[in-house]
């Protein structure tokens, strides 16, 4: 019964809020003329095909240019020529991502707030594989370092991407994608040597057999940090191997197979606060973390006709990781995909899939650190969930080419947190061709991570008086929910200029907090008063903000990028009980964020590369405002090789970029050199 | 909200929005809308241009009104795709005929060959067998010009460009012209100082 008034309650919000929309379409009909029909394409003009996209119905592919979503998409090109040598790094270039390094080896990443070490909000896919989480909820980088060289782009989606893609993507989705193996064919080696990024080393090789069959094989080595922590250099070096492959195969005109695996091995410094989350009691120790994993994975696509596709993808995954105080963490998820793409008639252009995770995690502890600190506990200590899905969307031209109308729901069940329904529409309307004007609302939830509902850490508030803490989970956790209303421009007013503009609404309802319960007194011996606190959905709040993204060719051989980004999140304090306190922290996010990169290409060989990032303070974290400025030379030598010089952080010292959230102790990014020389043969 | 406010309000929109719509009408003629079409009909449509800026030596074509032979080499996905941007078409006065082929050999007839192939060492050895022909070879992936063949399409994100290896185009005795030399990124096979 409950259940089903939930369940109302949740429809009737979109539902109303689709009344201006469609009053808002009603009028731009009117407004609307005959679009063109489509012309012969091979009378086109070269410069016209040249601009053309390619059309790729699949999910992973769709035109982005087109959607009625902040969308923002990193290319190889860029990635090269940003010198970064992270993946959460390169996303420091997306406009409305708050990028954090943390230490050598962990970051904050999230879009429109709620940072955190786990920034839980955020999905992120490599080739649509999840590496969410579920225990921590949020995403290891370190376990996730798949080579830059092999990226072909990175597509990041700010604002719920739910309806089309998995759970969680409250906030935002990156989808990072893998170049087709025919696309590394032939020998490619790498390696550099820097002030940070102490050593790398890279080599791959792509091959063919016949005309079907690519493949590619690589293997990568690099050492990263320390970073400095007070002057001095941190306990946080870096050391990662990893090796994998992908095979390519297109057994017949329709079909395409494409197979994935990867395994590697990394071991990290930190330096952690035993004590957490009573950071101070105790003070910080050096700490080393054992990373291992693998995954595997199959795709078959098959495409019935122009109009019909089908996607299957089936992966598995194993993530360990063995902290020295914390204890092993293991994740072991099979992940089964299907979409289906057609265009049922020229109005509308289906989609729909379903989706089955199963996820088994576990958490073994093993104390090591010096007393007085926490012991984390899970009960149960492991854990296996399914979560099954269901999604349908329809993209409906009201006018071809002109007014496009995307409708969509996705069911998710999860053994937890029971049904629920993340609805979605959205309208774009392209006046021309070269621009587009859009809006959406969207409902999206996000899943308790296995922690807040499991977790129990005893630690120690004033060891001498005898005085405890008890964080614990709490089973009736329920998912935390966002409507989310956006709206955006997108413009093209000369062939080398572009800007794109989104700003967004967001009501968040039954996010987490900590509630405080009343203290009480356990015997012992010895009698130790304990202070109580549980994860509990207390909180509320509100986020709004605007992005903006421009693009500027100045001349054929030079560009210019300017990205500016406006965030507020403010925090219903009238719906906050006074025992409760949000794990969200107001101002743990920057309000403003500007950065402005410069590619030149000097002759055909030389590249100069420049790039400015302002992110202002964090005044929740009391991390003050920064600039950070990156070069880059890179140098053509021949045909074959190239040589380039980054310079990372190279006006300012070292600072902080964020503030303990978790029992990691952050350490201050400096500024460092890097020289890279790379090979194809 | 007061209602004159409101209504204020409501007339800086309505302001707003018809000075858009008007600007949003002035610059409405340009390229297409940007239709749905696969990677194969956006390099049909593009290999067909292609033969528009290219001049073959005198005897490559034959007499006026002769076909003009594309043959597709170890390709079954561009094959329908080309077929249907070609019909009916003519250039340089010379009506397109597609052709399968079975193997190099067949090629001789040809005035442009489409190679399917992304073998290197297929590729290879398809463009050497040509290589003095007046064969105007087009290829997929960037491979293809720096192996010896004339055209290569590269897929640039979800668009799709073109490199030209002009060594290659004049081996082959091919005129490419300016315009397409212009759109296109040009590959020699060897830096300028060590050519002459």
């Amino acid at each position: 019964m409950a259940d089903s008034v939930k369940l109302r309650a949740h429809l009737s919000r979109p539902a109303r809020s689709l009344i201006p929309l469609a009053m808002f379409l009603a009028g731009a009909c009117l407004a609307g003329d005959t679009p063109p029909s489509p012309s012969d394409l091979a009378d086109a003009s070269l410069e016209t095909l040249m601009n053309l996209e390619v059309s790729s119905p699949s999910r992973q592919e769709q035109k982005l240019g087109q959607t009625a979503s902040a969308v923002y998409v990193i290319t190889q090109d860029d990635i090269r020529r940003s010198g970064m040598s992270s993946i959460p790094e390169l996303l420091r270039m997306v406009p409305g991502v708050q990028v954090a390094r943390i230490d050598a080896s962990s970051w904050s990443v999230t879009a429109r707030g709620f940072a955190g070490q786990f920034a839980d909000k955020m999905l992120v896919m490599i080739d649509g594989r999840s590496i969410y989480n579920h225990l921590n909820a949020g995403v290891y980088w370190e376990q996730n370092a798949v080579p830059l060289n092999d990226i072909e782009r990175i597509e990041a989606i700010r604002g719920p991407g739910a309806t089309m893609w998995g759970a969680n993507a409250m906030n935002g989705v990156i989808n990072i994608i893998t170049k087709p193996a025919r696309e590394t064919q032939g020998l490619a080696v790498e390696t550099g040597g820097g002030s940070e990024e102490r050593a790398s080393g890279s080599m791959r090789y792509g091959g063919a057999a016949g005309n079907r069959v690519s493949y590619r094989a690589y293997a990568d080595y690099f050492q990263d940090g320390p970073l400095s922590s007070a002057g001095q250099a941190a306990y946080d070096r870096w050391d990662s191997a990893q090796g994998g492959g992908r095979l390519d195969w297109q057994t017949s005109d329709r079909d395409t197979l494409s197979l994935e695996g990867n395994i590697y091995r990394g071991a990290a410094q930190e330096t952690v606060y035993p004590d957490y989350p009573a950071i101070g009691v105790s003070p910080p120790v050096p700490d080393s973390v054992a990373l291992s994993g693998e995954y595997a994975l199959g795709r078959w696509t098959h495409r019935f006709s122009e109009r019909s596709e089908l996607a299957m993808q089936f992966s598995l995954s194993d993530e360990d990781r063995v902290e020295q105080g914390l204890g092993r963490l293991s994740a072991h998820t099979a992940d089964f995909d299907f979409q289906h793409h057609f265009a049922y008639s020229a109005k509308h252009d289906l989609m729909w899939g379903f989706d089955a995770q199963i996820y088994q995690d576990g958490i073994r502890p093993q104390q090591t650190y010096p007393e007085p600190s926490a012991t984390v506990l899970f009960v149960p200590a492991d854990s296996t969930e399914l979560l099954a899905s269901l999604f349908l969307q329809d993209r409906i031209a009201l006018l071809p080419e002109r007014l496009t109308l995307t409708v969509g729901a996705k069911l998710e069940q999860t053994g937890y947190s029971g049904f629920d329904i993340q609805p979605s529409a959205r309208l774009l309307w392209n006046a021309t061709p070269r621009q587009g004007l859009w809006a959406s609302v969207s409902r999206a939830v996000h899943n308790p991570a296995l922690a807040e509902r499991d977790v129990l850490i005893e630690y120690q508030l004033a060891p001498n008086a005898g005085v405890q803490g008890l964080l614990s989970g709490n089973k009736e956790f329920q998912p935390e929910t966002a409507l989310t209303y956006e709206a955006g421009y997108r413009v093209q007013p000369a062939r080398w200029l572009t800007a794109d503009l989104a700003t967004f609404f967001g009501i968040y309802h039954d996010l987490a907090s900590l509630d405080s319960g009343a203290p009480f007194l356990q015997t012992g011996p010895p009698a130790v008063l304990v202070a109580p606190m549980q994860f509990g959905n207390g909180a509320a709040g509100h986020t709004y903000g605007i992005e903006l993204a421009t693009n500027w060719s100045v001349t054929r051989k030079w560009r210019l990028t300017g990205n500016y980004s406006w965030f507020r999140y403010g925090l219903d304090r009238a719906q906050l009980a006074a025992q409760s306190i949000p794990t969200d922290i107001e101002g743990s996010s920057p309000a403003h964020q500007v950065q402005f990169r410069s590619q030149w290409d000097i002759g055909t060989k030389l590249n100069f590369d420049t790039g400015i990032y302002f992110v202002s303070a964090l005044p929740g974290l009391y991390i003050p405002g920064y600039v950070r400025t990156d070069a880059r030379l890179g140098w053509r030598v021949t045909r074959a090789a190239e040589i380039s010089l980054v310079g990372q952080n190279l006006l300012n010292g070292s600072h902080l970029e964020f503030a303990p959230t978790y029992y990691t102790r952050p350490t201050a990014p400096g500024r460092a050199v890097q020289l890279k020389v790379a090979w194809a043969f | 909200m007061g209602f004159l406010t409101c209504r204020r309000a409501a007339g800086c929109l309505a302001a707003a929005l018809l000075a858009w719509i008007s600007y949003a009408a002035d610059t409405g003629h340009g390229s297409p809308p940007a239709a749905a079409h696969s990677e194969g009909e956006i390099e049909s449509a593009m290999l067909y241009n292609f033969t528009k800026f290219v001049e073959w030596p005198d005897r490559a074509l034959g007499e006026s009104g002769g076909a003009l032979v594309v043959g597709v080499l170890e390709d079954d996905r561009m094959a329908s795709p080309l077929a249907a941007a070609l019909r009916d078409k003519t250039v340089h006065g010379h009506p397109i005929v597609v052709r399968r082929l079975r193997s190099v050999a067949e090629a001789q007839t040809c005035a442009v060959l489409f190679v399917g192939a992304w073998d290197r060492k297929e590729i290879a050895r398809i463009v050497q067998s040509v290589a003095r022909a007046p064969i105007l070879t087009i290829g997929e992936r960037v491979q293809f010009s720096r192996l010896g063949g004339v055209i290569a399409f590269i897929r640039d994100g979800n668009r799709i460009r073109f490199e030209i290896n002009l060594d290659a185009a004049e081996r082959a005795g091919l005129q490419v012209s300016s315009k397409l030399l212009r759109l296109a990124a040009v590959w020699r096979e060897a830096p300028p100082q060590a050519r002459n």
